[in-house]
């Protein structure tokens, strides 16, 4: 396998390089956005002088130049199972696909359009009701939004709404945000959802709306369409999740190995919020410890 | 096979949920496995409500299965883990708004609020089976975390001692319950003093109540015939449970409620409340005892109608034994067990 990839020492920044082949640069912007936290992103091509410590490429094809640098954690972008041999055979340190079937072959799922989860707070809709009665909203509270999301009204709507009827990109936040969400057949595709189960799908505005009032007084139904609204956005759309993954195989971040990691690992897997005031609670647990937890948060 | 079953522990208290962690761990030697009881302490309060289930998701069970009974035990990470779940966090819950809920809507409460309901999402979700004490935590958990689980009710304490009178009619009529007001202990004697027919009567039990409950007696003028005897030996309550003509158990939206199941192997028909919850599983009004809107007027004369007619009291008390004396634990352990094959 090539170049194993040595954890980067605390305080030093990486650099990354991104090898991208033409016509597919896109499925890395989004990717590159969050690896960016972590490391400095070159252009292989337009690298100079500078040495990258990992490359990401976006095409198989790309492999043969890869051939021919010095030993540094790759990772490429496959499409089907030939190029994944054809990787493996090449000694790429980690896969990434947009393909969930290639998920079982090892591959890492990169959602070809995707959400940052980290940022987006679970909101159930028990609690979604104790904010509408805090704001004054009424019991049953509908709300619809196509395209875009305004960055102030538009999410918040999201996040107390008892139900909503979504298209287009601010589905991603609708699930994220766990809102029982009514969507288009179009949305529904583009996005993978599955009907019924990460969301209702109807075909007319009309017939969306009369679902998401029904959803709306309806608590085990919208309990349960929340909760997979959520997984369908953690397993599925989130980038969060592979660039985490992307940046610790290329050794962009520092190991995670002691007992802290640990304790953070584990309140990761049940995704706590950094707000979170539970964070407060277990620093100070830490802390006597004499372990330091500020800034090992990504 | 060796089983864990993992149990919060609030110091200083005893009530049901530690009965039936015992009779669980119990059950599971008698049908030939190792078992064992994990507890940690909790606290209810907003601020550390987290602090035991983060705890619990740290702790190493080295065990081949475990079984969870109540927040923040199911936080438990196992992977081969089988909820009985007696209760969740019930102020982040049913319980909102309520006077013993210190969830309210100020900032700090409702992340607070969010998290704990995301997270007992998460952990119930990760269980191989679910079940529940009764179908109203079932219902809730369905309710709030959009998750299905199954009732698995059990046998309750006393249950191989608790047989009907021979014959006569009951001399008393009996409200056992801890004296706290969840258990709206008042609302029975607010019942004697509306009935037409001075009985006997017997509150036993203990709670943070009893000092004005005993006021209560005195204030409503029934202190004569009205027995607050607190504690009772097991032996005391067999024979209060066979000897009365009626029981009384109005508790608020019960998980499940012992005392019901008692009454029933006893003989003796329940006098409740159309909001007791769990009770309502079983007091089904007119067949196993009967259900009132909670008045004490109602409530009166429910249970003047019982002593006056001891055939229908017999009736109705027959009827909720007939209901319950199929509960076993075996039926409870190989149901859990099932719950995660091999």
């Amino acid at each position: 396998m090539r170049g194993a990839a040595a954890a980067a020492p605390a305080g030093e920044r990486r650099v990354l390089a991104l090898l991208a082949a033409p016509g597919t640069t896109t499925r890395a912007v989004a990717l590159l956005g969050l690896l960016g936290e972590h490391a400095d992103i070159v252009s292989w091509h337009r690298r100079g002088d500078v040495e990258p410590h990992a490359v990401v490429a976006t095409s198989i094809a790309s492999l043969s130049v890869l051939r021919s640098i010095p030993p540094v954690p790759t990772a490429v972008w496959v499409q089907h199972h030939e190029q994944i041999d054809e990787a493996i055979a090449a000694g790429v340190t980690l896969l990434l696909t947009a393909r969930p079937e290639l998920v079982a072959r090892g591959a890492v799922l990169v959602p070809p359009v995707g959400i940052d989860i980290d940022r987006w707070p679970a909101v159930a809709p028990l609690v979604r009701a104790r904010w509408r009665e805090r704001m004054g909203l009424p019991a049953s509270y509908v709300v619809r939004v196509e395209g875009g999301v305004e960055p102030e009204g538009g999410e918040r709507a999201l996040m107390v709404a008892s139900a909503a009827v979504v298209s287009g990109p601010a589905t991603l936040l609708a699930l994220a945000l766990g809102t029982p969400v009514v969507t288009s057949v179009d949305t529904a595709r583009r996005l993978g959802l599955r009907p019924g189960r990460d969301a209702e799908v109807q075909g007319n505005a009309d017939a969306a709306l009369k679902v998401a009032e029904a959803i709306a007084v309806d608590a085990p139904r919208a309990a349960a369409l929340s909760r997979r609204a959520r997984r369908c956005a953690e397993h599925h759309l989130d980038l969060r999740r592979p660039a985490r993954i992307v940046a610790e195989r290329l050794g962009l971040v520092g190991s995670s190995l002691g007992p802290e990691h640990l304790v953070e690992r584990r309140l990761r897997e049940l995704g706590l919020p950094v707000s979170s005031p539970t964070w407060r609670r277990v620093d100070a647990a830490l802390a006597g410890l004499g372990v330091d937890r500020q800034g090992s948060l990504t | 096979m060796d089983v864990l079953v993992c149990a919060t522990q609030v110091p200083f208290m005893r009530g049901g949920l530690e009965m039936m962690v015992e009779n669980l761990v119990d059950a599971l030697c008698d049908a030939g496995h190792r078992a064992e009881a994990v507890s940690v302490p909790a606290a209810w309060d907003r601020d550390r409500l987290l602090d035991a289930a983060t705890a619990w998701r740290m702790i190493p069970l080295d065990a081949d299965l475990v079984i969870p009974v109540n927040f923040p035990a199911f936080y438990a990470r196992h992977p081969r883990k089988v909820l009985w779940l007696a209760h969740q966090h019930r102020a982040a819950y049913d319980g909102l708004g309520q006077p013993w809920s210190d969830i309210a809507l100020d900032d700090t409460s409702l992340e607070m609020h969010r998290q704990v309901v995301d997270w007992d999402t998460r952990v119930l979700s990760e269980c191989l089976a679910r079940f529940t004490i009764s179908g109203v935590v079932a219902k809730r958990m369905q309710t709030y975390n959009g998750l299905s689980a199954t009732p698995l009710y059990q046998p309750p304490p006393l249950a191989d001692r608790l047989t009907p009178r021979r014959a006569g009619r009951g001399d008393h009529i009996l409200c056992p319950t801890r004296l706290e007001a969840n258990k709206r202990p008042g609302l029975f004697l607010d019942a004697l003093a509306s009935m037409r027919t001075p009985v006997d009567a017997v509150l036993a039990g203990k709670g943070s109540l009893a000092e004005d409950l005993q006021g209560s007696v005195e204030r409503l003028g029934i202190a004569e015939r009205t027995s607050l005897p607190g504690f009772v030996s097991d032996a005391e309550l067999v024979d209060l449970f066979r000897n009365a003509s009626a029981v009384v158990y109005a508790p608020y939206d019960e998980d499940y409620g012992f005392v019901t199941l008692q009454a029933f192997l006893a003989g003796v028909p329940v006098v409740t409340t159309d909001d007791s919850g769990g009770v309502l599983e079983w007091v089904e009004d007119g067949v196993t005892g009967l259900v009132t809107d909670g008045s004490p007027d109602a409530m009166g004369r429910a249970l003047d109608r019982l002593v006056a007619d001891p055939v229908l009291a017999h009736r109705l008390g027959a009827a909720g034994r007939e209901r319950v004396k199929d509960l076993s634990w075996e039926q409870v352990i190989s149901t859990l067990l099932g719950g995660a094959p091999s």
